[in-house]
Formats: structure tokens, C-alpha cells, sequence
């Protein structure tokens, strides 16, 4: 193989001045879109749907670290080595866990607080919460024990959301801290110690992105489930996290970091890895449809049912053709997958439907009689996100920008497309 | 190790030289010049070299796929994509069409009570029919542009082929490139650094089939119509004998038929019949009639009987009024008026566009002609039907048929009945509402 031999000096490692303060910057814009957002709604929105607004920002946001995250996890159980040159950019999104975990506070606090006696809007947005809707609720409910007096209450609500966080905060913490660690020490054991545990902590993964879905979105709607939710939301996350990955390359190699290290190839990669996720959700999400909409039993289709009507019925298009046909054209070339502009297009329309689609998913909760403006979802998803991404830089700045010490670098390094 | 990778460079292996010998003694004429490499940057080094020096009818040789080597062999990106792109839309086309035309068009009967083109139940086969002709379009058409299956390619007869595929790299410059020069095609590719390069002749026509294969050929051809002429056969003419059953499942039982003549009865007993009236005097389980009055509300001579044979309480009444509302009222309406709701709907239908809907109205009950009627008669209505009521025999049982009957007298009294007979209370209570 015609290897390039490239050598990495320490100034490679470092992240240049300018990017960090980019880093800063986004920090900021961050805080301030969320304050606007939280502004608007407490002014003009009003509680209910700013706390809805907050839900769908906290979706959008949580679906992209969780979708590093188990892209950290696939990397490290295939033995992966095309991405090990850009891991480290992956890996700084997932070092957010805890500022991810941060941001469901307030939820969380809301919950906690609420009370028959002193109930707070919360009550409005998570139904199950409010004893008269559950004892009020319709009689024919068969499993309306399990349902509201097994599972949707609030003391094992909390528990079972604070399980989440403490397994997604050791998860994060295990890949990235490890990975750090390997470049003082250069140590191989590293690498088959985070190969090791990858494989068992997939299924976890997938149970708690799977209860964390149900309990966050599907329990907006008490009595509708659909068993292919956590697959949905991983498809959505792990599509929107290739997608900051792309731009996160480019933002790097703007400010003239990793120059040498990232390769068209690793661009091309990661854009294959949008496309066959716009496929996979497409797939999975026509999958749901199909079904719910053969079936046409009642307890089912009201899902669908209200987001074909009031004005639901154009978001839903929106998706069809915004979040499945155009891209799935768009990103079939491979020479859109090599370059940057068209892929930096695609990668911001995407994240863009995957808003819609976090949109969709909870704001007909709120009204499903008109669609509600977006501007407080927009302004709060813009800022968390903004909030993720300027503190992941702001984090990786006071590491080497490279897993410089990773066996596989070389071959990363080097790494060809046909 | 392999007896056809020889040591000596010299010596052919014994198989080409048995080739060779079968060579038909035709002229053999210069095909290529083959010359090798040892690595695989050499090989590219090479390659560049043969691009640069405009030869197109070029190929290089490698064990394993070298990455770059597109390039350097100024190979352009295959037509490939767009043919798998055209056969994926095609194949999308194809199903829509497919599923559209025989559900909308061919054969429409309504299928778990969605539309008949039902876009989103069609996409399963979409889907599939697109990935299939992608798929076996990408196939097919790699093979072709390929320009494969070959079964033959003088390079068979180069005796360093089998080392191409183990571990060396050779370049090959066919004598049919416009800019083949034997010298200075050997120059160029030596001067590139090859370890060695033979020159490979080929017979200048290609041995001729031997005959039987045109034998063979004929005789298959000949026998794959067999089975067509069969089928034609089959297709146009008219046969006596039954089809040929060949899954048979549990299609032939050996059981009685209710209308086919079953020939082992007839053995027995003399009629054939599987099913027969019962027999004289005796009555099946379950059908023995008391009351005749209250089964069939007629007497012995046949005639309506005009007294109830229940005794007519509140509770009969009562027990009427709900048999009433549940089966009747929908056509009879409430007030057995004749306009239920089913009245309304085939009357609006009938106005409004149902095509050529004829609709007799339900009876209503205060119809003179029916008011006349005996109890049996109504009896015998609600039991059998009459005109386009079917019976309700099945439905209900002897003691509510009388019920109805009796709460049907009570909606005819109350609608029927004078003001003037009415008392002062009961015309308050009436009018009160």
C-alpha cells in the first residue's frame, strides 16, 4: 500500500487558538439562545409550551451525544481503524454526558416537585403524573394497572431516569477517559480493554436509549406505544451525529487543525455513514407507519392520526420528502460524499429534519389542533446544541486533538478509499 | 509446491506445451507482451509510465486489489452507478405500476379496507423490486462490462500466469493498440523495471468447435421445445380425462356429498342421496312442536290465531320493547313508523346518486291494512318475513317473537288511539313533554 508516512508533531496535537475560542463562542451563543428560548416562552409562549419547546430541544440534543455514543461503542467492537484519526473529535461530543444529564434537571426538579396538592405545569405535560387523569382515564384500559400504577409514576419515573444517567455517565466516561489516558501511556492493553467491554455495553445501550425514549417521549402520550421506538430514536441520533461529526471535521481543518491527519477519505467515510442512517431511518420509521396504519386499531392510530390533520398532515410531508427522498438522492453520489461544501450542505439540511422530526415527535402533545410556531423549540435547540458543541471544543482543547498513541492511528492516517 | 510454478524460467509446463500441441497447427500471431514486477509500487511506477504513453489496450496483472492503481492506470469511474441507478428507478416503476394496475385496475376487491391504490401498502414490493433489479442489475452488468463470463484468454497460455495470482504483478500490452511497437513496447516496460517479461503469442484463429458440439447443440435445442409443444397442446385442445392433481392436499375425501349421488349409499340402502327427509312418523331431536298456536300462530285449519297465546303482562311488554328496539326499530323506526334509520339512509341514497336504487319502505305499523291483521299474522311476519323482510326465526326465540308482537299492538293502540278517549291526566302527561 503506498503509505504516506506521515509524522505528527506536537503542534499537531494541540488545538489551535482560534478553534477554542470558537469553542467559547458557541459557549455563549449557547447560553444566550436558551435564555431567549426560555424568555420567549415564559412572555409569549406560555409554560406549556415552553415546556414542551424544552422536551423537543432536550430530544434533538440527547439523541446526538447518545448517537456518538454508541458510535464510540461500534468503533471500538469492530476494531475499527478508518475513524480512529477523527475518534477524538467524536469523543469530545461524548465527554458532554454530564452537561447533557445537566440539562434534564430542570425536568426532572419540575417532576420531583409536583404534587397533587401543588401541582406544577409539569402535570400538563406528563399526564400520568396527575392522579385525577389517571383514575379519570378510560375504564377500558386493560392494563391500566401496569401501565400508570407498575410503571408511569413518578418515584420510579425518577429512579428509573437517574439509572439512565448513571449508566450513560460511566458509559462516556470508561471511552473517552480511557482513550485520553492511552496517550501518555501509549499502552496497548487500553485498546483491548475498551474492544472488551464495548460488546456487552451495546445491548445496555440499547435497553436504556430504549426506556430513556419511552419514558421522555412515548409517556407524553400515555396510552400509545409502539415497540420500535428505541430504534427510531437511535436511527434519528446516530444520522444527526454523523452530521455534527462532518461539520466538526470541517470546523477543525478550518482553523487549521488536523491538515494532515483527516483525509477526503474520512469524509467520504462519514458521509456514507449519513446516508446508510437516512436509509436506516427511513426504514425504521415507514416500518412503524406500516404498521400501525395497517392495523388501524384504535389504540394505535392515534398517533398517526393526529399528525395528518390540522395542519400535522405538512410537517409529516415535510419529513417524507426532507428527511428520506431529497437526502437519500442528495448523498447517493460519492463525489457529493468527498466534497466538503456539498457534504457541510447536506449535514446541516439533516440536522435540520431531525429537529422537525423531534418536532413532530413531541409538539403534537402540546396542540395537535394547529401546529404550534417553533420559534422557543428552534431558539432552545439551537442552544442546546450550541451549548454541546462549544463546551466539547472548549473540553478537547486541553487534550491532544489526535488518540495519538492508538495502534491504529497509522493505518487511519492512511487510510484509502477506492 | 506447485508443479506449474517451474524454477526454471525456460521450460514450459508440460500442460502448455500439451496445449499447444492441440493448436490445430494454425499461425500463431503476436497477442502481447507481458512483463512483470516484483512489488507493487513498482508495478504502479510502471503503470504510470504505460498511461502516460497513451497505450489503451493495456492491463496490469495483481494478486490482490492495489489501492491507487485506478489511478495510476488512468482508469476512468466506471458507467457502473448510473446503470444500477436506471434499474433501481425501473425496478421502483415496476412495482408501482405492477401493484397499481392489478389492485386499482385488473382485479379491484377491497383488501383489509384500505383504497385500492394504497400507496403505502405497495411500497413493501417497491422497495424490493428496486434492491432486486439494483442488485442483479449491478451483477449482471459488472459481469458484462467486464466483458465476462470468457471462457478463454490467451493469457491461460502464459507460463508465469498462476505466479499473477500468488505473488508477483505483470503488466500486459496487447499487440491490437494502435500504438503497439514490439520493441519499443519491451523497452518501455524493462526501462519501467521489470524483472522479467515474455512475449505471447496466440493462434491468430480460434480453434473451431469440435462437431459433436454442434450436434449437441441442435438436439437440445430441438428438445427444449418438447415441453412447449406439450403445454400448446394442452393449451388448444380439449381433453376427457381430469387435470393432473399433482399436490393433492386433502382435496379428494373419501366422505358423502349432500348433492353428488354417492354411489355406495345407493349399494346400501338404494338411494344415493347423502341427505334424506327423515323418515316417516318420526320427528329429528329438538324439532317436536307442542303449541302449535304459540310455534307457528296458526290453528289446525291453517288459520291466523287472533288471541295470544303468553299471557300479555307489563313484563311482556316490557321484554317487547326491548326486542322491538333491538331488532326491529332499525327499520321500523322507534314508533314503527317505517322510517328507521336504515329507511333514512336508503331514501337518501335513492335521492342522492345510489345507482338505480329501488327501495321498498318498511311497513309502518298503522297502516290500516296492517292494524288488521290477526296476532298470528304478525306472529308469522317477524318469524318468516314478508316481501324483503327476511325472517327472524333464527334470531329470536318463540317466547319474544310474541313479545314484539304484543308491543307492536301497543305502538298501533298508541298512535291510533282518539284524543277524546283519553283522560284528563293522561292528555297532561302527553302533552307535558
Amino acid at each position: 500500500m503506498a503509505s504516506h508516512g506521515i509524522e505528527l508533531n506536537e503542534n499537531d496535537l494541540r488545538m489551535p487558538a482560534s478553534l477554542r475560542g470558537l469553542g467559547g463562542k458557541l459557549l455563549g451563543a449557547g447560553v444566550l439562545l436558551t435564555l431567549i428560548g426560555v424568555a420567549l416562552g415564559f412572555t409569549q409562549a406560555g409554560l406549556k409550551h415552553l415546556m414542551f419547546a424544552y422536551i423537543t430541544a432536550l430530544a434533538f440534543t440527547m439523541t446526538i451525544v447518545l448517537g456518538g455514543l454508541i458510535w464510540l461503542l461500534i468503533q471500538h467492537v469492530f476494531r475499527a481503524s478508518w475513524a480512529v484519526a477523527i475518534r477524538r473529535i467524536g469523543e469530545s461530543i461524548v465527554r458532554m454526558m454530564p452537561l447533557l444529564i445537566l440539562l434534564f434537571v430542570p425536568l426532572l426538579l419540575l417532576i420531583a416537585t409536583s404534587s397533587p396538592e401543588s401541582p406544577n405545569v409539569i402535570y400538563k405535560v406528563f399526564k400520568w403524573l396527575d392522579p385525577s387523569y389517571v383514575s379519570g382515564d378510560a375504564d377500558f384500559l386493560p392494563n391500566k394497572q401496569v401501565v400508570y400504577g407498575g410503571y408511569l409514576n413518578k418515584g420510579f419515573f425518577l429512579i428509573r431516569l437517574v439509572g439512565y444517567f448513571v449508566i450513560l455517565f460511566f458509559l462516556a466516561r470508561f471511552f473517552t477517559s480511557n482513550s485520553v489516558k492511552q496517550d501518555e501511556t501509549g499502552d496497548v492493553n487500553t485498546t483491548r480493554k475498551m474492544e472488551k467491554l464495548s460488546a456487552p455495553m451495546i445491548p445496555l445501550f440499547a435497553l436504556t436509549i430504549t426506556f430513556l425514549g419511552l419514558d421522555l417521549l412515548m409517556s407524553l402520550d400515555p396510552h400509545w406505544f409502539s415497540t420500535i421506538w428505541g430504534v427510531y430514536l437511535f436511527a434519528g441520533g446516530m444520522l444527526s451525529f454523523n452530521c455534527v461529526l462532518a461539520l466538526l471535521m470541517m470546523t477543525y481543518q478550518k482553523h487549521g487543525a488536523l491538515t494532515k491527519v483527516i483525509r477526503t477519505d474520512h469524509y467520504h467515510d462519514v458521509g456514507k455513514l449519513m446516508f446508510a442512517f437516512v436509509i436506516f431511518w427511513s426504514y425504521i420509521a415507514f416500518s412503524q407507519y406500516l404498521l400501525i396504519w395497517y392495523a388501524h386499531i384504535p389504540e394505535e392510530i392515534t398517533f398517526f392520526a393526529k399528525r395528518q390533520e390540522n395542519g400535522w398532515e405538512w410537517i409529516s410531508v415535510t419529513l417524507i420528502f426532507g428527511h428520506f427522498a431529497v437526502p437519500l438522492l442528495g448523498l447517493l453520489s460519492k463525489h457529493v460524499k468527498r466534497h466538503k461544501p456539498a457534504l457541510a450542505f447536506w449535514a446541516v439540511w439533516l440536522l435540520v429534519m431531525h429537529f422537525v422530526d423531534m418536532f413532530w415527535i413531541v409538539m403534537p402533545n402540546y396542540d395537535a389542533h394547529h401546529v404550534p410556531l417553533p420559534f422557543v423549540a428552534i431558539a432552545l435547540a439551537l442552544g442546546f446544541l450550541s451549548l454541546i458543541v462549544g463546551a466539547a471544543i472548549k473540553s478537547a482543547s486541553s487534550k491532544s486533538i489526535v488518540a495519538a498513541r492508538d495502534p491504529r492511528l497509522g493505518e487511519s492516517l492512511a487510510y484509502h478509499n477506492v | 509446491m506447485d508443479s506449474r510454478i517451474s524454477q526454471t524460467d525456460g521450460d514450459e509446463p508440460r500442460w502448455i506445451s500439451e496445449l499447444k500441441d492441440h493448436d490445430d497447427n494454425s499461425n500463431q500471431e503476436l497477442y502481447a507482451v507481458v512483463a512483470e514486477y516484483d512489488t507493487p509500487d513498482a508495478l504502479m511506477a510502471a503503470c504510470e509510465q504505460v498511461r502516460d504513453a497513451g497505450f489503451k489496450d493495456w492491463d496490469s496483472i495483481t494478486p490482490f486489489p492495489v489501492h491507487g492503481i485506478d489511478e495510476s492506470m488512468g482508469i476512468k469511474q466506471s458507467i457502473l452507478p448510473w446503470i444500477v441507478l436506471g434499474a433501481g428507478l425501473t425496478g421502483g416503476t415496476i412495482g408501482l405500476l405492477l401493484q397499481w394496475w392489478t389492485n386499482a385496475i385488473a382485479y379491484p376487491f377491497i383488501i383489509s379496507g384500505k383504497p385500492f391504490f394504497s400507496l403505502p401498502a405497495n411500497i413493501p414490493v417497491i422497495f424490493e423490486l428496486t434492491i432486486l433489479l439494483s442488485a442483479f442489475t449491478a451483477v449482471g452488468a459488472m459481469l458484462a462490462l467486464n466483458l465476462l463470463p470468457a471462457f478463454y484468454h490467451p493469457l491461460f497460455r502464459h507460463p508465469r500466469m498462476a505466479r499473477y495470482s500468488s505473488d508477483r504483478f505483470a503488466i500486459v500490452i496487447e499487440a491490437k493498440d494502435r500504438l503497439f511497437d514490439r520493441e519499443k513496447v519491451e523497452a518501455l516496460l524493462k526501462g519501467a523495471g521489470s524483472v522479467g517479461h515474455e512475449v505471447l503469442f496466440a493462434p491468430e484463429k480460434r480453434a473451431p468447435l469440435p462437431k459433436v458440439f454442434h450436434g449437441v447443440g441442435i438436439l437440445a435445442t430441438l428438445l427444449t421445445l418438447v415441453p412447449l409443444a406439450y403445454i400448446a397442446k394442452a393449451r388448444f385442445t380439449k381433453s376427457e380425462d381430469p387435470r393432473i392433481h399433482i399436490i393433492q392436499d386433502m382435496d379428494m375425501q373419501p366422505k358423502f356429498k349432500a348433492q353428488v349421488p354417492n354411489e355406495l349409499l345407493g349399494s346400501l340402502w338404494g338411494d344415493a342421496r347423502a341427505s334424506l327427509l327423515p323418515m316417516e312418523g318420526t320427528i329429528a331431536r329438538g324439532e317436536f312442536v307442542e303449541d302449535e298456536a304459540l310455534h307457528y300462530g296458526q290453528d289446525e285449519s291453517g288459520n291466523w290465531v287472533t288471541s295470544f297465546p303468553v299471557e300479555v303482562d307489563q313484563a311482556l311488554l316490557e321484554r317487547g320493547r326491548q326486542r322491538f328496539d333491538i331488532y326491529c326499530s332499525v327499520c321500523h323506526g322507534h314508533a314503527g313508523d317505517g322510517n328507521g334509520s336504515v329507511n333514512q339512509r336508503a331514501t337518501a341514497l335513492a335521492r342522492f346518486g345510489g345507482k338505480g336504487m329501488a327501495w321498498a319502505p318498511p311497513a309502518n305499523f298503522t297502516d290500516p291494512r296492517i292494524v288488521a291483521q290477526p296476532v298470528g299474522e304478525l306472529y308469522n311476519t317477524v318469524a318468516n318475513g314478508k316481501n324483503n323482510m327476511k325472517g327472524y326465526a333464527a334470531q329470536i326465540p318463540v317466547e319474544d317473537r310474541w313479545a314484539i308482537v304484543a308491543y307492536v299492538r301497543a305502538l298501533q293502540k298508541a298512535q291510533t288511539v282518539p284524543v277524546d278517549s283519553l283522560t284528563d291526566e293522561q292528555r297532561d302527561a302527553l302533552g307535558s313533554n
